[in-house]
């Protein structure tokens, strides 16, 4: 993916936090909070609890329906977290041969089953991450995260974090495009000209991002407070907790399959 | 009033960029800050808005002399306009980009929602309100960035380089735009005839002393230009 792409996705993600749907209306805390229970749950389960972790599935069906948020933006960014799902669980097919079960005459191993559920698991808690990040606004997940009393230092990290990727992003674009226009037509970057690109590109990097914060300051921005409208807790943000809640723990300590 | 007085800043490499500067800028007066590259114009508003602190020398404004207390007070009172647009845009679209200062500044969200639509209509940019930030042009992103400073209520304006990356047509919309706002305002160019067009005094920098203050027409003062690099 191009830098600019990836500026404008992230962009589009911003945008799509700013919905009107009925998942866009929940308290963000009913969604932090339930995204949290949801991916703490399904990583809990063992490698080889692949079909255990169908029922969770519904989950990100049902938010991505109802928050009307398009596959065509989640699966790419899903794409990105594959490769080191399947590096991490490649090495089972290789080391772990038992045969788990035989479906239609083919002979599936214990490796197979535990990379698949790897990759269920990556799917499923990637997708909650990002449809948490789809459907509320980063200034308010920060807040909540505050109202949490999680540290002033990990929120501000996220949300510099987030801030900062665009500006970076356009810096990495403007070096590239300036270095590919003067490298006589050779693809990408020469390895004795890498640790100068990357430093240059960091330099600038950080220059703009002081920049980026000095402009948030002079507007008001204060470190000890992120401001948000005073949305009120209701009584469906409590049910719809409650209701993930116990759904992720039923599913996870009941034996269904 | 805005009044700086002998405002002296140095970086931390030890490098003095202002000496002593001494100025005053009434409540709807227009001002241009002229000089040529490094001249210390950029450095000047940003130690008025106190993003750099002073050597010595104070910022006053109504006779209350900037301190770390009322930091956020004379940042509501004075906004900056960044010379890049994309420094000072940073939000998912334009209403949020120019509700993040009243938000910050506590306001309800219907008084938020009057200052955003306020400013941008002020601009001519209401239309612009739902549209990504990054996808607009030179000349919409520094009407935008100007209004993420207007919908904060300020009394005086600091523009650094605002025709910078703009064509003739979105600089002259501009220079319509600078006329018609009502603020105090302190202008940091490199662009004369944009100094000429928009303000009533100049203030002349070589080097970070100031080595003119005086009437706009003193831009036309050949030898005095050459002295100060332009």
């Amino acid at each position: 993916m191009k830098n600019a792409d990836a500026r404008s996705f992230l962009i589009q993600f911003e945008t799509l936090a700013l919905g009107k749907t009925v998942i866009h209306k929940l308290h963000p805390l009913t969604k932090l909070m339930s995204s949290f229970v949801f991916i703490i749950g399904v990583i809990s389960f063992k490698r080889y609890d692949f079909i255990r972790l169908v029922p969770y599935l519904f989950y990100t069906v049902i938010v991505t329906a109802l928050a009307e948020i398009p596959y065509r933006v989640l699966i790419p960014k899903l794409l990105i977290a594959l490769p080191f799902c399947l590096f991490a669980g490649v090495s089972n097919l290789i080391f772990d041969r038992e045969t788990a079960l035989v479906f239609l005459n083919l002979r599936i191993s214990y490796g197979a089953v535990s990379l698949f559920t790897i990759l269920f698991k990556m799917y499923l808690s990637v997708s909650a991450a990002l449809l948490l990040t789809a459907t509320t606004p980063l200034t308010e997940l920060s807040a909540q995260l505050r109202r949490l009393r999680v540290p002033y230092v990990f929120v501000m990290v996220f949300e510099m974090t987030f801030r900062y990727i665009g500006v970076f992003l356009s810096e990495i674009r403007s070096k590239n495009t300036a270095y590919n226009l003067r490298n006589g037509g050779r693809k990408g970057i020469r390895i004795g000209h890498a640790g100068s690109f990357l430093g240059q590109m960091l330099l600038h990097g950080f220059d703009r991002s002081e920049r980026v914060y000095a402009a948030m300051q002079l507007r008001g921005y204060s470190r000890e407070e992120i401001p948000i409208a005073k949305q009120p807790f209701r009584l469906l943000d409590g049910v719809v907790l409650a209701v993930v809640c116990a759904l992720v723990i039923v599913f996870r300590f009941i034996k269904i399959w | 009033m805005l009044s700086v007085n002998d405002l002296s800043v140095k970086y931390p490499d030890g490098n003095r960029v202002l000496k002593s500067i001494n100025f005053a800028l009434e409540s709807g007066e227009s001002v241009a800050v002229v000089g040529a590259n490094s001249a210390g114009k950029t450095t000047l508003l940003l130690a008025v808005v106190g993003v750099l602190g002073a050597e010595t020398g104070t910022v006053s404004l109504n006779g209350l002399t900037l301190n770390k207390k009322n930091l956020a007070h004379f940042r509501k009172i004075i906004g900056l306009v960044f010379q890049n647009p994309d420094d000072q845009l940073f939000m998912p679209n334009v209403y949020e980009d120019v509700a993040f200062g009243p938000r910050n500044l506590k306001y309800t969200e219907a008084k938020t929602r009057e200052c955003v639509e306020e400013a941008l209509s002020q601009l001519e940019i209401s239309h612009l309100s739902s549209r990504s930030p990054f996808k607009l042009s030179g000349g919409e992103k520094r009407l935008a960035a100007i209004a993420t400073v207007l919908s904060m209520q300020p009394d005086f304006l600091l523009f650094d380089e605002p025709t910078a990356y703009l064509d003739p047509c979105a600089k002259r919309n501009l220079k319509n735009v600078i006329n018609g706002l009502p603020q105090g305002k302190l202008i940091a160019t490199h662009d004369l005839s944009f100094a000429a067009e928009t303000c009533s005094r100049v203030i002349i920098l070589k080097e970070g002393k100031i080595i003119a203050d005086d009437a706009v027409a003193c831009l036309k003062d050949t030898a005095l230009l050459e002295n100060a690099g332009l």
